[in-house]
């Protein structure tokens, strides 16, 4: 474990990288192969460098020079089969012990780590010692490749250019190991000559400055010439190659956006404000947009919505929109301002390691949240904040803190997840990374305010063109690089104030701040007695010490408070201004300075306060549960003049469902002056509030009147008027109210009929003929409001046969018109599907409530490829609902099966992420589902299927976790005869049958091992009756001998005279979740030793040719199996030398685990 | 032969064409032939019945060139000489000799046609007409006197949106329907296979262009829509600037509320003023683009291989 201490400090390059060639000399669309070479040029640092290690996985490499010596070099990635040592254990907290070993053991910033090992060749080491520069040259080929870089080759008819062929590359962090052989880290800058030979119809659009394009001889192919002269990490570049229609921003003629065929209009409306934000931004920071020259590229299936790489940007196609569109409009510019703000951080300035990565992300974020506010409104920018700060508070108090800069030694904290490594931690986390940053910046805003942050932004950037523009390899490079510290330097030296113990309470530490509070006033000394009590027992919650604003509405005005927040003291004295209600028929001042009349009726004629707001800019992530009473927070939606205010009102006010609280929200539904989002939410709100009182609700419905004041012809009331979207707030408001209605029920817990035929009329009379924007946001609203209306069938008989006649009129009806809508959509199909996805769930929905039989086939052909993402998305989500109700094994692996084989990597996450979003079982549930087939299958998913994507394996694991635990999945037969090794306990006995051993885990008592273990234990429980041992199996224990440390070797060695070497396999425990104390010490002897210890097996020559394929994948199992009794550790992957392979080098992966 | 023909060939059509073969007979005997097939009598008679019919619509076309509705002896003879026929032979005919006679023709049962419903009281003739005129009297008043038909087009609003949502209701369910009943389907119930079908999905090719491309319907509005809005920009004499910025008014929508709340956030104000110290050094290029420089533009180079080769 002192591993990690040591990491940032004491480890070292041996050389330092200072260019960097990169030469794709074909690219084959058809066999979605590619073919190049790199060159690294190398300043060599130590004068004994014997070997040279590089990041490259699935390529496979042909050669590799070393200044033009040839030299051996051997492929080793242990992220390959994550639990090798262990291949029976079914238990995830191993496997993520593992994998975080496994990704720290090649990843060159835990230490001189990679994947490629090159040894030094004789005649070189002369070079080195004079310290003169190395060049690495590497020939490379890349067939089907499964994640870092991806061919979209639509199978139709035509040329490539007809059928809109295109690759591009993508990935988690770093992953450019996945498409060339490369130093893959933030850490180590170098400039870029970047060549691509493409087919004439294509273009190549890469990183840096295009220097030229030049036919090859045959003019039939061109070669694109990149330069990229400042300073970047392998992870930052990117390469997109196909047809691309190519427009250059009438604007800025640097900047250059790429879309595919046809498509050219919809880009042009897309990029229209680009220019804007470039100027935002420089006139920000500042600082001229650091590179020369921006390109943005709209590919297809893309990894997800933007991808920043230095001067590129790579975007989904999905966020083309056409004029009439008016949803997508401000997603697509937030997304395209992100990105750009990622060039400047992010990009041009690089984290220096994964603990630094807030600093970049929320640098980003916060300056993105600048542009937010000042095209899109203060209100949205508040509203953006208040919602990531409570889903920031909702995933820590659920999962687990969120720790930015990693300290501690703990890397679980009680989640099933390391978080050391970008390719270890789950998704949902390393969102929340990102949000928590920029909250974590906007406090530092607050700090030392904002012109001095932007003054420290300005400096850093400032230092980093400097040393980027030194053409001479040079250690100034290193300023390119954001750390913790160097940005705390940098904020010290321009503002002066330390802010290092906001940094070791927000950034060192995870968890967010929890109050309970409430407070009573008190007359005779007129103030109010607040009591905030901290709440630090929960899950993610920390204690917080310092400042808190408070903010007290009185009659007179409104006043802030700050008070301490101390460890022992929670009552707080808020002296009042006003005396109270003295002087009535006054007008009440208000936080703006506007003056309003009230209605103080209400109030409690003592008491001068109107409402009181803990925090109320949300400077810190926090939770409050504030108490008081309902008048109030009628009063603070009335009329707080903050959006963030008026929310938490509305929220509060969900639970007092009284008159009162109907007039306040139907008061602020009508007001045009309120921010749209909160009328929205008002409507929501309106509709529980209604359901909670409807026995005394008078009246008719809520909203109804509304709606038609609104919406309808003033002559003939039920009857919408004509679509006319231009007043966007009341668009969004058209769009919210009906699926806000139909969430009423009456006294039945049914919908009323009222609100089913007003929206009965709304679909028959919805006209869009004069409207400027298309309706299909709208419609599919509509469809939406149909699906909520939608209660449970009266009779449900499973044998009894659904027919039209056999519906109740009103089903009817609805089934007809979302037949309709669906049927309408595949000739006149509406903006990204939006109706066909509303009307697939409510088909499900139906199919729920059993009004429709349950029926697979139709979700099933519409999440077949083929269709668009959003479409397949959605039909996959009903999938998964479809097996969750009817325990249905086959369709679950189909669906496992279509999240391993399907090309677009954004589905496979898809699938997993439903399947997360809504799991079929729990880990206790006696489901059909829960069985050892599906644990199997999942297991080696995430053990060796997914290596190419980060993301998707650890997405994959959040899955495992939630369908079976932490511990052993209870559906696992007991292992049966075989020795046991507790590992823990480091003790072996003979276990002849553990079946009915109930023993508790803990309850045995031996002797405790001499490291430290950091695994939470309480969650074996659950597990002891099953399995509580571990059998070890002969040559798996000897092959791993070298990585284990000696306790483990020496109890490994006592097994031998015990069991034979064919036992086939060594089923583990949760006793396991220990093992990987000792895994973790891998990195050292894989870094230092195993080469000197591997076998010559491992060490190929680069000359022997290919051979057929056929008999090479024999040769290669045979050959493994061999190989795993014999050899050490060096079996962890297969060699990726064209002597052993001729496909990928992990098409065998599978074979020792069948 | 004749009269068996007669018994059952009742109508009129037929007993023309029998009269014209007989006709046709008489005169080929008349020119002295003794026996003929039966397929050259059947081409003669098609002659004759397309000459006469000729001759007929010649006819019909000078009186109702003159404005009668029924044709008097002139019409004829204009119409003979039209097709090139001499109309003083036609009386050399008539006094020929030997002159064959067929008989009686036979007398098609007249399916007279059932009486003209009288709609109205026709016209009589004015005063200056003799009594014993010969002119047609004077056809139905509605026939050339226009009177108005049907009711008055609808106005009221609310029918009206009634009809054209029933209207464009009803044309969507028909080809719907249509579609999912002639092509593949798949029945929501599968108990009830007729209830609702629903179209089967076909994978696309290429599925983003679908689903991203606005559809022809809704480009042709929004061309309309952009002409409009182009005639009243013209008006203020203002080039592509303005698109963009009116655009961007239109999406800034959060503005209206903005005036009402953003006011309190006191810290927020000031700081918006700091953010645009002026730094325009990054000014895009002037508005008047001369020449665009960007390597994408750039025409690809030979390759430098073959210079070298020659």
């Amino acid at each position: 474990m002192d591993r990690k201490d040591k990491k940032s400090s004491s480890f070292q390059r041996p050389y330092k990288l200072s260019h960097q060639l990169l030469c794709i000399t074909s690219i084959n669309f058809q066999r979605r192969a590619l073919m190049g070479y790199v060159e690294l040029m190398l300043q060599p640092k130590k004068s004994d460098i014997r070997v040279i290690k590089v990041n490259s996985k699935q390529s496979r490499i042909h050669r590799v020079c070393v200044n033009n010596h040839e030299a051996t070099f051997q492929y080793q990635d242990p992220s390959l089969d994550l639990a090798q040592r262990d291949p029976k254990s079914r238990n995830i907290e191993v496997l993520s012990t593992c994998h975080l070993t496994a990704v720290e053991s090649v990843d060159p910033d835990t230490g001189y780590h990679g994947e490629i090992t090159i040894r030094v060749p004789q005649e070189v080491s002369k070079t080195i010692k004079e310290q003169k520069p190395l060049c690495v040259s590497m020939d490379f080929t890349l067939e089907n490749p499964k994640g870092g870089i991806h061919f979209v080759v639509p199978e139709a008819e035509g040329s490539l250019k007809e059928r809109a062929a295109h690759l591009f590359t993508f990935g988690l962090e770093n992953c450019a190991r996945l498409w060339f052989p490369c130093v893959d880290t933030y850490s180590e800058p170098c400039t870029w000559k970047l060549e691509f030979t493409v087919e004439d119809s294509m273009t190549a659009v890469s990183c840096g400055d295009l220097v030229e394009t030049v036919y090859t001889p045959d003019r039939k192919r061109k070669t694109f010439h990149y330069v990229l002269s400042i300073p970047t990490a392998a992870p930052n570049i990117c390469l997109a190659v196909g047809p691309f229609e190519i427009l250059v921003d009438p604007n800025m003629h640097e900047v250059t956006h790429f879309c595919l065929p046809q498509l050219m209009p919809l880009l042009e409306h897309t990029t229209e404000t680009c220019h804007k934000v470039f100027e935002f931004f420089e006139e920000v920071l500042s600082f001229r947009f650091p590179y020369s020259c921006y390109k943005q590229v709209f590919v297809d299936e893309a990894y997800q919505d933007s991808l920043p790489y230095a001067s590129v940007s790579v975007f989904s196609v999905n966020l083309l929109f056409s004029k009439i569109v008016l949803d997508q409009t401000p997603i697509t510019r937030k997304h395209m301002a992100r990105a750009l703000s990622e060039q400047f951080f992010g990009c041009f300035m690089a984290r220096e390691s994964w603990n630094d990565y807030w600093v970049p992300a929320g640098i980003a974020g916060y300056l993105y949240g600048l542009w937010l506010r000042s095209t899109f409104g203060n209100s949205e920018y508040r509203d953006w904040i208040a919602s990531e700060t409570q889903q920031l508070c909702q995933y820590e108090t659920t999962v687990g803190p969120v720790i930015l800069h990693n300290t501690g030694k703990d890397s679980f904290l009680g989640r099933h997840f390391p978080h050391q490594h970008p390719h270890t931690v789950s998704p949902a986390y390393y969102k929340m990374m990102r949000c928590k940053s920029h909250l974590v910046m906007r406090q530092i805003e607050n700090r030392i305010g904002p012109q001095l942050l932007l003054q420290a932004f300005n400096k850093l950037l400032s230092l980093a063109n400097t040393s980027a523009q030194q053409k001479v390899i040079s250690s100034t490079w290193s300023t390119m690089l954001l750390s913790t510290a160097g940005f705390l330097k940098s904020t010290y030296s321009v503002s002066g104030k330390d802010i290092s113990n906001l940094i070791d309470q927000w950034v060192h530490k995870g968890g967010i701040v929890r109050f309970n509070s409430k407070f009573v006033f008190n007359r005779k000394r007129n103030t109010v007695e607040l009591d905030i009590k901290p709440d630090i027992v929960n899950k993610g919650t920390q204690k917080y010490v310092g400042p808190l604003t408070v903010r007290v509405q009185e009659l007179d005005g409104s006043f802030n408070h700050t008070i301490q927040i101390e460890e022992n003291t929670t009552k707080h004295d808020l002296p009042c201004h006003s005396k109270s209600r003295r002087n009535k028929r006054k007008k009440i001042p208000l936080l703006n300075g506007e003056e309003v009349d009230m209605d103080l009726s209400f109030m409690d004629p003592d008491s001068p306060v109107l409402w009181i707001r803990i925090d109320p800019d949300v400077n810190i992530p926090r939770l409050v549960n504030f108490e008081q009473p309902d008048f109030m927070w009628q009063y603070q939606l009335r009329y707080e003049r903050d959006v963030i205010g008026q929310s938490e009102a509305i929220s509060a006010l969900e639970t007092f469902s009284t008159p009162a609280t109907r007039n306040a929200l139907t008061d602020i539904i009508e007001n045009e002056h309120y921010y749209y989002k909160v009328r929205m939410q008002a409507c929501k709100s309106l509709a529980n509030t209604a359901n909670a009182m409807v026995n005394t609700w008078t009246g008719p419905p809520a909203m109804l009147n509304l709606f038609t004041r609104f919406f309808c012809c003033d002559t003939s009331p039920p009857i919408v008027r004509m679509n006319n979207f231009s007043n966007f707030q009341q668009y969004f408001l058209q769009k919210q109210l009906p699926v806000a209605m139909s969430m009423l029920r009456n006294t039945h817990g049914v919908c009323p009929k009222e609100i089913l035929h007003y929206l009965f009329g709304l679909i028959k009379f919805n006209d869009n003929s004069k409207n400027k924007y298309s309706d299909n946001y709208y419609r599919s609203a509509l469809v939406d409001a149909l699906n909520n209306t939608i209660t449970p069938a009266v009779t449900l008989q499973s044998d009894q046969k659904v027919t039209a006649d056999s519906m109740p009129m009103d089903i009817h009806t609805i089934v007809d018109e979302v037949t309709r809508f669906l049927n309408l959509e595949k000739h006149l199909p509406s903006y990204r599907y939006t109706i066909t996805i509303s009307c697939l769930r409510a088909i499900r929905n139906l199919q729920r409530n059993g009004h429709l039989p349950s029926d697979i086939e139709l979700f099933k052909s519409y999440a077949a490829p083929g269709f668009f993402r959003d479409v397949r998305l959605a039909a996959v989500g009903c999938l998964v609902d479809v097996i969750k109700a009817n325990k249905n094994v086959d369709e679950l692996h189909w669906l496992l099966d279509l999240a391993r084989e399907d090309r677009v990597a954004e589905i496979k996450y898809g699938i997993i992420r439903a399947l997360v979003r809504n799991p079929p079982f729990q880990k206790s549930d006696k489901s059909l589902l829960n069985n050892a087939e599906i644990v199997e299958k999942l297991w080696s998913y995430i053990n060796h299927e997914t290596f190419y994507d980060p993301r998707l394996r650890c997405e994959a694991i959040d899955l495992y976790f939630k369908l079976f635990g932490k511990g052993r999945p209870q559906c696992l037969p007991a292992p049966q005869f075989g020795v046991v090794v507790n590992l823990k306990e480091k003790r072996t006995q003979i276990n002849p049958n553990t079946a009915h051993d109930k023993r508790g885990y803990e309850g045995h008592d031996y002797p405790r091992l001499k490291r430290p273990t950091s695994m939470p234990m309480s969650s074996y429980g659950e597990d002891q009756s099953n399995k509580l041992t571990m059998k070890i199996k002969l040559g798996g224990t000897s092959r791993s001998s070298s990585l284990l440390d000696t306790d483990d070797v020496l109890a490994a060695q006592s097994l031998l005279s015990l069991s034979h070497g064919d036992i086939p396999s060594r089923p583990s425990t949760p006793g396991g979740g220990n093992e990987p104390s000792s895994w973790q010490m891998s990195p050292k002897f894989s870094g230092g030793e195993f080469s000197l210890s591997s076998t010559p097996n491992m060490m190929h020559g680069h000359s022997s040719m290919p051979q057929p394929l056929s008999k090479d994948k024999k040769k290669k199992k045979k050959h493994k199996h061999k190989h795993r009794h014999k050899r050490g550790d060096s079996d962890w992957s297969s060699p990726a030398t064209p002597s052993s392979s001729v496909h990928s080098p992990f098409a065998a992966v599978n074979s020792p685990l069948e | 032969m004749s009269s068996e023909m007669a018994s059952e060939v009742l109508s009129p059509e037929n007993g023309f064409r029998q009269s014209l073969t007989m006709a046709v007979a008489a005169i080929c005997l008349e020119c002295g032939f003794e026996s003929t097939e039966n397929i050259v009598l059947e081409t003669l008679t098609e002659m004759l019945q397309s000459y006469l019919t000729e001759v007929g619509n010649g006819t019909r076309a000078y009186y109702e060139h003159s404005g009668r509705t029924i044709p008097t002896d002139k019409d004829v003879i204009y119409a003979l000489s039209e097709m090139g026929f001499r109309n003083k032979s036609l009386l050399q005919y008539s006094r020929r000799g030997k002159r064959i006679n067929i008989g009686q023709i036979v007398k098609t049962v007249d399916t007279s046609n059932p009486p003209v419903l009288q709609v109205g009281k026709s016209k009589g003739f004015p005063t200056y007409v003799p009594e014993n005129h010969k002119y047609p009297h004077f056809p139905d008043p509605h026939s050339y006197i226009r009177t108005t038909t049907g009711q008055k087009p609808e106005t009221d609003y609310v029918i009206l949106r009634e009809q054209a949502s029933a209207q464009k209701r009803d044309v969507e369910r028909a080809l719907t329907r249509f579609v999912a009943r002639t092509g593949r389907s798949h029945p929501l119930l599968p108990d009830d296979k007729n209830a609702f079908p629903l179209i089967e999905a076909q994978p696309h090719l290429i599925p983003y262009l679908n689903a991203l491309l606005p559809s022809e319907h809704e480009t042709l509005k929004l061309f309309e829509a952009t002409n409009d809005q182009n005639n009243e920009q013209k008006e203020p004499e203002k080039d592509p600037e303005t698109p963009s910025k009116s655009k961007n008014r239109k999406l800034k929508k959060k503005r209206p509320s903005n005036e009402t709340t953003p006011n309190i956030d006191a810290p927020a104000q000031p700081e918006t003023n700091t953010e645009t110290p002026v730094v325009k050094e990054s000014q895009p290029t002037p508005p008047v683009p001369s020449v665009i420089h960007n390597p994408y533009l750039r025409p690809v180079k030979k390759p430098k291989l073959k210079k070298k080769a020659r």
